[in-house]
């Protein structure tokens, strides 16, 4: 069961109990109303024969017209009530069939009361009729005596009114013995009928009072199974998702900690499940996506390092080659000023010998000798004079020793071009002279500039550049070196180098007569690791680091080439002033 | 100033040349030349004893002149004097110019003396024994069989040569320096074709100690390595007659292989010859490997107790 479903459950099981509630009341009230209703017309009823009572009281009393039709209407309205009635159980049948025959009961008991009645009437009627004759008689009798005075004699019809007498007296004496029996048995039908009616409302308070408790019962029911019932989907909810969730939660957390190996693993089948699983799959894709991010970051990492280390080989590359040709040329004056040095060292044991062997005939001269003794020493000064004079003579080595001393202004001259060239200590300087350093780095580049490269320097008259020296030497260095491998060593060739001032920038125009680029690969000179060079000579970087260089500076760099005839490098730099030197990356 | 040897100095920086003449003049008759070209000139219009050349010059370089010269003047001594070592320049020295001695810019001023001195006195003395022996010719002896020996741990070497020479040559092999030497006590070896290192081990003071002690044999280097100092080292105490490199053309092997046999055989008939080939006193090699080189020399005099007894 999914979540939506347990939750409408949760809100459909009161709603449940709700209705249900309101149905069993609603039955119960309705069944109460109904069993209140009997109830009522039950409590009527017995009104109903005690107002039947009274009315047959009076009638009894006054035997009035009036109270016989009051009588006959309550009754009818008894029998209404009766009808009302309902008799659902069979105790309820009997005692309402009981009722019914006590009321009809009733009516013949009223109605032989009400005979009984004319009959007493009419004995009365002949008692009296009886009384007024008899009184008639006597009088009679009286007047009779009266005159005769003599006993009476026995009047016979005297005696017969007398007998009728006493039997009407016996008659009416019946008829009340009669007429108190019915009232009895009247009584009797109408306490009949109340207890009936008596016992019916009993019966129903019993019922109403059932009912309640029923309806009490059913709703207690009702209330327990379906709160038990929203516990048990609470409880469920609570189970599959609030603790599901939570488990997400902390999941979340975790891989907000960077922890990509946590998996829910929640296996159940509703949202809760789809979301976990739907979490973890995407855990699994993100890992992946974080390894496989983490690979390119890797390989962009290894890309960029090794870019650097190419960068910087060909940074060492060019200044290996340049420090390989300056070594060569320092060598050069090296190796003669030693030489010369060792010379004259020498040649100054041969002075000094001299020196000494004047200094002996100076001594004999002045102590006076014997002539040969002064011959040997004479000849001997002698003799170390032309050999001297044969071998190194004191102006030659004042030559060596002059050559020796130029020898070694050129060995400072280079170092000295060294430094301006890399001027490390610098690394921005403003009111740099390009020609100078373009001076400088031809200086340098002798040795990659074969000895059959003849180079033209036309330098013009330009403004300072704010720049980085050793930077903008690099770049220029590499130019001139390309254009000298450009041009064939064998047939030898021309660079020209000049600069001139264009608008605000300075401009510097590097020529060959080389063999120039095929127009196909011209516009690739620039891009990184592209290179004509055989794989190991060349990195292929020196142009693409040369135009970002020249870009920083918010300068130019274009190749111009045609085949066989030679290519043309021109490079602009602002001029002093003119642009920010940008911030290097 | 007959007597005097003649030595050309060559290199394109002037104060060399003068510094060298300077140094020299005293015991040499001394010319000097600041191109290639001045240089040949008068190489043909003079006797020229040593030639002392730069390799690093305009117009011709060093390699080149000393490959003509070669031509023009084959008993001139050739030396290399130069700062720039180039490898190229230098293998080429010994391929195309085989020369006696390279010589490292900056110098001493005794070693250049006493290098050249010894290249002169050698010249001068090849020079006596030419007038001395002129119109005798080169005697043929066919009865005589020369041997290769092949000083490899790869046998694609060996295989190639016995094939290049099969019948013409005896061709033996050895993958130590041992067998080597075991080789040579019992064989006539004229040519060695060897690496310069043969089972991790560096043979190259093996090839300069037998080039000391018996100049009679003709040194082929064939190898993947090639470090400049090596080579140099290779010239100046080895003598090393050719400089091949690893993988080898069978075709570049032959010709090699044929130069060093038809130079034993002229050696053979002019003894003096080899002189042109007197190594440097190994100093600083043989100090690398004490033990190693007192066993070698220990060997090779045996040995040439034995060439000395069949002599």
């Amino acid at each position: 069961m999914n979540i939506r479903k347990k939750l409408y459950l949760n809100a459909v099981l009161p709603l449940i109990l709700v209705a249900s509630i309101g149905a069993v009341l609603y039955v119960t009230s309705r069944h109460v109303a109904d069993v209140t209703a009997q109830e009522r017309v039950a409590a009527e009823l017995v009104k109903g024969v005690f107002e039947l009572t009274i009315v047959a009281d009076d009638y009894l009393l006054n035997h009035s017209e009036r109270a016989e039709r009051q009588w006959n209407m309550k009754y009818q309205s008894l029998g209404q009530l009766l009808g009302e009635l309902r008799s659902r159980e069979q105790a309820q049948a009997a005692i309402l069939a009981r009722m019914k025959s006590e009321h009809q009961g009733i009516l013949a008991t009223f109605n032989e009361l009400a005979a009984n009645h004319q009959k007493g009437i009419k004995s009365q009627e002949r008692q009296a009729s009886l009384a007024q004759r008899q009184a008639e008689l006597a009088a009679a009798a009286a007047a009779s005596t009266n005159n005769k005075k003599v006993p009476a004699t026995p009047n016979p019809a005297l005696q017969e009114v007398v007998t009728e007498q006493a039997q009407a007296k016996r008659e009416a004496a019946a008829l009340r013995e009669f007429d108190a029996r019915l009232v009895g048995q009247l009584l009797a039908k109408s306490q009949a009928m109340v207890s009936g009616g008596l016992q019916l409302a009993r019966i129903n308070q019993d019922k109403v009072a059932q009912t309640e408790r029923n309806a009490a019962l059913t709703i207690f029911g009702f209330v327990l199974f379906t709160g038990l019932g929203i516990a048990a989907t609470s409880l469920l909810i609570n189970r599959s998702v609030v603790r599901p969730i939570a488990r997400v939660k902390a999941g979340t957390e975790a891989v907000a900690r960077g922890d990509l190996t946590y998996r829910l693993g929640i296996r159940t089948k509703d949202e809760i499940g789809d979301l976990a699983r739907t979490f973890d799959q995407m855990l699994d894709n993100l890992r992946a996506t974080t390894a496989s991010r983490d690979e390119l970051n890797r390989a962009n990492e290894e890309l960029r390092n090794s870019t650097s280390a190419l960068i910087q080989s060909e940074k060492m590359a060019s200044i290996g080659q340049m420090v390989a040709g300056v070594a060569h040329e320092i060598n050069t004056p090296l190796a003669y000023v030693r030489g010369n040095v060792e010379i004259v060292k020498d040649q100054m044991d041969q002075t000094r010998q001299m020196l000494e062997a004047y200094e002996g005939l100076a001594q004999a001269l002045l102590s006076g000798n014997d002539e040969k003794v002064l011959g040997e020493k004479f000849n001997n000064v002698n003799a170390m004079a032309a050999e001297y004079r044969n071998g190194t003579t004191a102006e030659e080595s004042k030559d060596l020793l002059a050559r020796g001393l130029s020898g070694l202004d050129q060995i400072r001259e280079l170092v000295m071009n060294l430094k301006n060239f890399s001027r490390l200590d610098r690394e921005r300087v403003s009111g740099f002279n390009l020609n100078e350093g373009l001076d400088n780095v031809l200086l340098l580049a002798k040795p990659v500039l074969k000895s059959r490269i003849k180079v033209i320097k036309e330098f013009g008259d330009i403004t300072f550049v704010a720049c980085s020296p050793s930077q903008v030497n690099q770049v220029f260095l590499n130019v001139i070196t390309n254009a000298a491998q450009a041009i064939d060593a064998e047939k030898g060739g021309t660079i020209l180098v000049k600069t001139s001032m264009a608008g605000p920038k300075v401009q510097i125009q590097i020529r060959d007569n080389g063999k120039g680029i095929p127009p196909e690969t011209l516009p690739k000179i620039f891009d990184p690791f592209f290179t004509t060079k055989k794989v190991g000579e060349g990195t292929g970087l020196g142009l693409s680091i040369s135009r970002k260089i020249v870009e920083e500076h918010g300068g130019t760099i274009q190749m111009q080439s045609a085949v066989g005839k030679g290519s043309l490098v021109t490079i602009t730099l602002p001029a002093e002033g003119a642009v920010e030197l940008r911030k290097r990356a | 100033m007959s007597s005097k040897a003649t030595v050309l100095f060559v290199d394109d920086e002037e104060n060399i040349v003068t510094t060298l003449k300077a140094l020299c003049k005293n015991r040499f008759t001394v010319y000097t030349a600041t191109s290639g070209a001045r240089a040949l000139e008068i190489i043909k219009s003079n006797a020229i004893h040593v030639i002392v050349s730069d390799q690093r010059m305009p117009e011709m370089q060093g390699i080149e002149l000393l490959r003509e010269v070669r031509q023009l003047s084959p008993h001139t001594m050739r030396i290399m004097l130069t700062g720039y070592a180039d490898l190229a320049a230098i293998i080429g020295s010994i391929n195309d110019g085989e020369i006696y001695r390279y010589i490292y810019k900056p110098w001493s001023n005794k070693d250049v003396v006493d290098t050249i001195e010894a290249a002169a006195n050698t010249a001068l003395a090849l020079a006596a024994d030419v007038v001395a022996s002129s119109g005798g010719g080169p005697e043929a002896e066919s009865s005589w069989q020369p041997a290769i020996l092949v000083i490899d741990d790869d046998q694609e070497v060996c295989r190639t040569v016995e094939k290049l020479f099969a019948g013409r040559c005896k061709v033996l092999s050895a993958s130590t320096c041992a067998q080597a030497l075991d080789i040579l006590d019992d064989e006539p070896v004229a040519v060695i074709v060897s690496d310069v290192f043969v089972g991790h081990q560096d043979v190259t003071p093996f090839i300069n100690i037998l080039k000391e002690q018996h100049p009679g044999i003709v040194t082929v280097v064939l190898t993947k390595f090639n470090d400049a100092n090596m080579v140099v080292g290779l010239i100046n105490h080895g003598q090393v007659f050719r400089f091949l490199g690893k993988p080898f053309h069978q075709a570049q092997l032959r010709v090699s292989v044929d130069a060093a046999l038809l130079y034993y055989a002229k050696c053979r008939q002019q003894p003096r010859l080899l002189t042109r080939h007197l190594v440097q006193k190994l100093d600083t090699a043989a100090a690398a490997n004490p033990s190693f080189t007192a066993m070698l020399m220990m060997r090779l005099r045996s040995l040439r107790a034995v060439a000395a007894a069949a002599r």
